[in-house]
């Protein structure tokens, strides 16, 4: 297994919102989890991501068989976890191959390998923004300064084909995204999937999943998994809103 | 977590790395200051007696004046007659002719500094002028540059050579009376830097000087003087640092710059004086007067400084901005850490019409070091249609320390557009995040984040000075995270 | 006049005109010493450095002995609809022009000199509190002399729904006119007060305000100072903020030969809010200074300063403000801006917004510009058929669109409207 999740609650400023969540990904596996506005999608993304704020009160998580709550945010990065923010941030004057290149090189370093060579590093970048469909001239542009909505996703799922994570969590990747962006992304996302990697897709409309097609789904409703299913439980959200799936769940 | 905290153990404690004393016999006058003192200067460097007239009026002028007092700096007094005004490596004739005859002890420093003085190892397509304690050492690629009509030299040799071009624009843009440290520096200054750039040339490298304060209980006071005639370029850079001692030492400079019709001059600084220690003892105490005179129509006088060491720092390059269409810039990025000071900034003074400058501040404060922008922005009412943009950032590290911003704008004419921005933050939490969950130690992240914040100033350094001057910036903010 | 024949007149003029003994008397009596020792400030003083006071210096000892008038003009009256109307009149009060028993309960409004002679010890809780004469001699001057001025006090709690507008008129030429006005709003009150300063001849106008708001009070001031064109006005308020509570205050300065207005924030509670608004202007030889001073004392304050400043003529204009953030003052948000609009060839300003700051988790920003109308929008308004004159009001009123109508106070608005509109714009225009 490679993330396991028990029990787990997470408070933010003192405030409960995940509370008493399980969950099990197999390397491979493609999850997402559905839920309404304040359910704690991105909560859960950002305390397995170990923001700083996001407290574990209870629960454990194991990753790769290792207590992951335990490793500060950027060792949980280089053990192979990515989260693709739903509000990437701007780093003004940071160019975004200046961080891909460190980011790179500091899980390279962590798993003994040497730096990597500046030509091999280039040739990989732009093949990378070619599958993502993003200029040469974005790359030497500060991080996500002055980027549209759609260039910020697209740069997030760009950095993922880059630094190729062993779980990659994107939240709410598809928000505010046109139908081509939208593919673009999904196109992506597809073609990082290798029978070996797994992923946590958080969103909130099955629209996504039309592109990504998912191994399990789950809903997500006050701060817990209340209902898991196939694809098609998707489509049933999709069709009957979910009020209803969650009235049909407590029922 | 324990591996961590002993990485940021090791950082805090590893020291100023260039805080060795070069072990020379030295010839320093005894301290104190007097008329005789400098008598006693004049006489050693075999002056023509304008310049000793000029220095005695500097410093009876001196006697009459007050240490300034506006700056937001808390200062110990300073004793005059403790210092000794002339400190230099004793060698048996006036110059050494070529390297051959330069100490070996003196090229040792240089090369432990970085600053290769030899033939062969010479930083490529950059000339260097080394000055240690009081005198110059040597200068490289002398011949080069004069077969291009270039003229670079230290200061004395050009009063005994060139003393028609010192008489002429000595004092002329920062002039013996100017301000309390200008004054003592016209006084007593020993040596530093002279450039003479002909019309229309365009100097065919990068010109340096490489200043050391090496004996103790000195001050070191230089004097730098560029010349850039109509329509000529140049490009000149300063580097310093001085030895770890416990006693503060003082620095005054004083450079003048001149650029004429269509000249063009960039002056960049690294100055990496000896802080002082985490507890604020010792250091330089860094007060330098930097102006240039944008005398000609479409000049240009651009100043870039990395402000990284020095205990204090009271320091304002200017631009006078007095030909039609003349252009003055200001980069600057000023960091300090542990107890260090900084009143930094610049002065643009507008006085020609369609004048243009920029200013592009960024402070950068940790420890419990108390960090302030002081700018003038001045457009008399003969400026016409003159604009200037200033941009002052300020990041704070820690909450022991402090980030000032002091702008001044004076405005007498309406066509002039004046534009001030100025911010103060520390570096964003979800920036930090960002960045360490892409794998970046928390170490990296800041200062991947804080070079970042600097950019706009890295990127006007020439390219050999930019790289040193991030490294500087990593290791002058070792200890301030975590 | 040197300064001990100066400082002799003075003297006198306290001896003459100061009040019998009551319970301020010993602070005047201290304060008078004070500014005898330091005299008026100079511009050797940072916070004078472009405001020269000697002038006054020249008039002072005989505007301090002026003889107040009995019958005031009705030239530039104020008046807001509904507002409880308190008027002194060459600096002295007048129960007959005034209404203040038609308050709710709750809201106490005195003369000054009435609760210095009834209830000392009340007076005493809140006279100097906020405005020390040791800072400044202008305060010394005040506290000396200023034995007139309003007291308002609202109990915890209660809402004053009208505004209270307090005017200041002068008639007379030669006349000192220093007040003094206390606020205190206790715990959740709320007020509006109004200032209103116009004289109709050459006089000195030197007030001192002092605000307290308690926690979770909510005060909006304004001021317009609207003196003749060769009155000297000098005038200084401070604010004291308790947590939660918040201030808005509107400056707008309009005449005076030489008008100096200083406003001191102190943002002593957590969670305390300032929205400080000012417009200055002026032309002729006029000279114009607008101050501020925002102090963030507590964590969670926020502030945001905006000041427009319009000089025409040889006017001189000066902004200085200054946010300051103590070291436990975490997650303090300031913003200030300032925006000056130089309409003729010799107007100038000179401004200087100042960031200190020792906290490291805050967002405080400032900025400021300085230029003239913008020759586009003019050329723009020319070539729909709208007259030279109309089309540079009509940007001269945009520049300043953003205060007018924030203002809470319509009749203010519509006065600084006014004032704009009438505002001398001879000789050579700052139009490129």
């Amino acid at each position: 297994m490679l993330l396991n999740i028990e029990n787990l609650h997470a408070s933010v400023g003192g405030t409960e919102i995940i509370k008493g969540l399980n969950l099990q990904i197999n390397p491979g596996e493609v999850h997402a989890i559905m839920g309404p506005n304040g359910s704690g999608k991105s909560t859960l993304a950002q305390a397995l991501a170990g923001k700083p704020g996001y407290e574990i009160t209870a629960g454990a998580v194991s990753y790769k068989g290792e207590n992951l709550l335990e490793l500060e945010a950027d060792e949980r990065a280089r053990a192979g976890i990515f989260l693709g923010f739903q509000y990437p941030v701007e780093i003004p004057g940071v160019s975004n191959v200046y961080l891909l290149k460190a980011a790179l090189n500091a899980r390279r370093k962590e798993s003994g390998q040497d730096e990597i060579d500046s030509v091999e590093f280039m040739r990989l970048v732009r093949e990378k923004a070619k599958l993502m469909q993003l200029d040469q001239a974005f790359l030497s542009r500060g991080v996500n300064e002055g980027f549209s909505g759609g260039e910020k996703k697209r740069n997030e799922i760009f950095q993922m084909a880059v630094l190729e994570p062993d779980l990659a969590i994107l939240d709410e990747t598809d928000s505010g995204l046109d139908i081509d962006a939208l593919k673009v992304v999904a196109n992506g996302v597809n073609a990082q999937r290798d029978g070996q990697r797994s992923f946590l897709l958080i969103t909130h409309y099955q629209r996504l999943l039309d592109y990504i097609q998912p191994d399990f789904v789950h809903v997500l409703a006050g701060g817990r998994i209340v209902k898991s299913g196939n694809r098609d439980l998707a489509l049933e959200l999709e069709a009957n809103g979910y009020d209803a799936v969650l009235a049909a769940a407590a029922g | 977590m324990a591996s961590k905290q002993q990485d940021v153990k090791e950082l805090v404690e590893r020291k100023y790395k260039h805080g060795f004393v070069t072990d020379i016999e030295s010839e320093t006058l005894p301290p104190g200051i007097d008329e005789s003192v400098i008598h006693h200067i004049s006489r050693m460097k075999g002056e023509p007696q304008f310049m000793l007239d000029w220095r005695l009026k500097a410093f009876r002028l001196w006697q009459d004046m007050q240490e300034p007092e506006w700056a937001k700096l808390e200062i110990e007094p300073i004793d005059y007659q403790a210092i000794s005004y002339y400190s230099a490596p004793k060698r048996d004739k006036n110059a050494p002719k070529s390297l051959d005859e330069v100490d070996p002890k003196l090229l040792e420093t240089y090369d432990k500094l970085g600053i290769p003085l030899h033939e062969r190892a010479r930083l490529a397509g950059v000339a260097v002028d080394a000055v240690f304690d009081s005198v110059s050492v040597t200068t490289t690629f002398k011949e080069k540059l004069a077969a291009a009509g270039v003229i670079f030299c230290s200061f004395s040799e050009a009063v005994q050579n060139h003393p028609e071009l010192v008489e002429r624009y000595l004092g002329t843009v920062v002039p013996q009376r100017d301000n309390f440290f200008a004054a003592l520096n016209s006084a007593v200054f020993t040596d530093g830097s002279f450039v003479y750039v002909p019309k229309g040339v365009r100097c065919p490298m990068e010109l340096s000087t490489y200043f050391r304060i090496n004996a103790a209980n000195t001050g070191q006071f230089e004097r730098t003087l560029i010349i850039a005639d109509e329509g000529s370029h140049v490009s000149y850079l300063e580097g310093c640092t001085a030895p770890q001692r416990d006693e503060n030492q003082l620095h005054a400079a004083v450079v003048e710059l001149i650029a004429e019709r269509d000249a063009e001059i960039k002056y960049s600084t690294v100055q990496n004086w000896y802080p002082g220690d985490e507890d604020g003892r010792g250091g330089i105490y860094n007060f330098v007067t930097k102006r240039g005179d944008c005398r000609g129509d479409h000049s240009k006088i651009s100043w870039t400084q990395v402000e990284a060491g020095s205990a204090i720092t009271w320091k304002y390059p200017s631009c006078i901005l007095r030909g039609a269409e003349s252009v003055g810039e200001f980069y600057s990025v000023a960091v300090t850490n542990n107890r260090q000071q900084a009143d930094t900034g610049t002065k643009m003074i507008h006085i020609g019409r369609d004048t243009r400058s920029t200013i592009i501040s960024k402070g950068i404060s940790a420890g419990r070091a108390q960090n302030a922008y002081r700018g003038l922005v001045r457009m008399l009412p003969t400026a016409d249609n003159a604009r200037n943009y200033t941009q002052c950032d300020s990041l704070l590290m820690g909450n022991q320390c402090g980030a000032h911003t002091f702008p001044y704008m004076e405005i007498k004419n309406p066509s002039a557009v004046v534009e001030h921005e100025a911010t103060t933050s520390k570096i964003a939490d979800d920036q930090l995040f960002y960045c360490r969950q892409r794998g970046l130690s928390e170490e990296d992240a800041v200062n991947m984040i804080v070079n970042g914040f600097c950019r706009d100033v890295f990127r006007e350094l020439p390219m050999e000075f930019a790289v040193e001057a991030q490294n500087l910036m990593n290791v002058s903010l070792e200890g301030a995270v975590g | 006049m040197n300064t001990s024949t100066i400082n002799d007149a003075i003297r006198a003029a306290w001896q003459a005109t100061g009040p019998d003994e009551d319970a301020l008397h010993e602070m005047r009596r201290e304060a008078l010493e004070q500014f005898l020792r330091t005299g008026l400030p100079t511009t050797r003083q940072e916070n004078w450095k472009y405001t020269n006071l000697s002038g006054l210096a020249e008039r002072l000892a005989d505007d301090l002995r002026g003889e107040p008038t009995a019958h005031p003009s009705q030239q530039k009256m104020l008046c807001i609809a509904d507002a409880v109307q308190v008027t002194f009149v060459d600096g002295i009060y007048r129960p007959e022009l005034s209404a203040a028993d038609e308050l709710p309960q709750g809201v106490q409004l005195h003369s000054l000199a009435a609760l210095a002679e009834r209830q000392p010890a009340q007076l005493r809780e809140l006279y100097g509190r906020l405005a020390a004469f040791a800072d400044s001699p202008m305060v010394a001057l005040n506290s000396a002399f200023a034995g007139q001025g309003a007291v308002l006090e609202v109990a915890d709690g209660v809402e004053l729904a009208r505004p209270v507008c307090i005017s200041y008129r002068s008639g007379r030429s030669h006349i000192a006119a220093q007040t003094r006005l206390l606020v205190s709003l206790g715990a959740r009150a709320r007020a509006t007060v109004v200032e209103h300063f116009c004289s109709t001849d050459s006089v000195f106008v030197n007030p001192v305000s002092e605000l307290h708001c308690g926690p979770g009070a909510r005060l909006d001031y304004c001021r317009l100072q609207d003196e003749h064109p060769e009155t000297w006005h000098t005038a200084l308020q401070c604010a004291a903020l308790a947590e939660n509570a918040s201030l808005h205050t509107t400056q707008v300065d309009i005449g005076a030969a030489l008008a100096r207005n200083e406003l001191r924030l102190n943002l002593n509670g957590r969670g305390a809010h300032v929205e400080a608004h000012g417009l200055f202007m002026a032309d002729t030889a006029r000279h114009v200074d607008s101050r501020i001073d925002v102090n963030h004392l507590a964590p969670d304050t926020s502030s945001r300063e905006r000041y427009r400043g319009i000089l025409a003529g040889r006017a001189r204009g000066v902004f200085n403000g200054r946010i300051y953030v103590a070291q436990d003052a975490q997650k303090t948000v300031a913003e200030l801006t300032n925006r000056n609009l130089l309409l003729n060839k010799r107007a100038e300003v000179n401004s200087k917004p100042e960031l200190e700051i020792y906290a490291d988790d805050v967002k405080c920003a400032h900025g400021s510009t300085t230029g003239q109308l913008d020759a586009n929008s003019l050329f723009y308004l020319l070539s729909r058929g709208v007259d030279r004159n109309t089309a540079r009001n009509m940007l001269i009123t945009a520049f300043a669109a953003e205060l007018l109508t924030d203002m809470r106070i319509p009749e203010i608005a519509a006065r600084a409207q006014q004032a704009l509109e009438a505002l001398h714009t001879d000789g050579e225009t700052g139009e490129s």
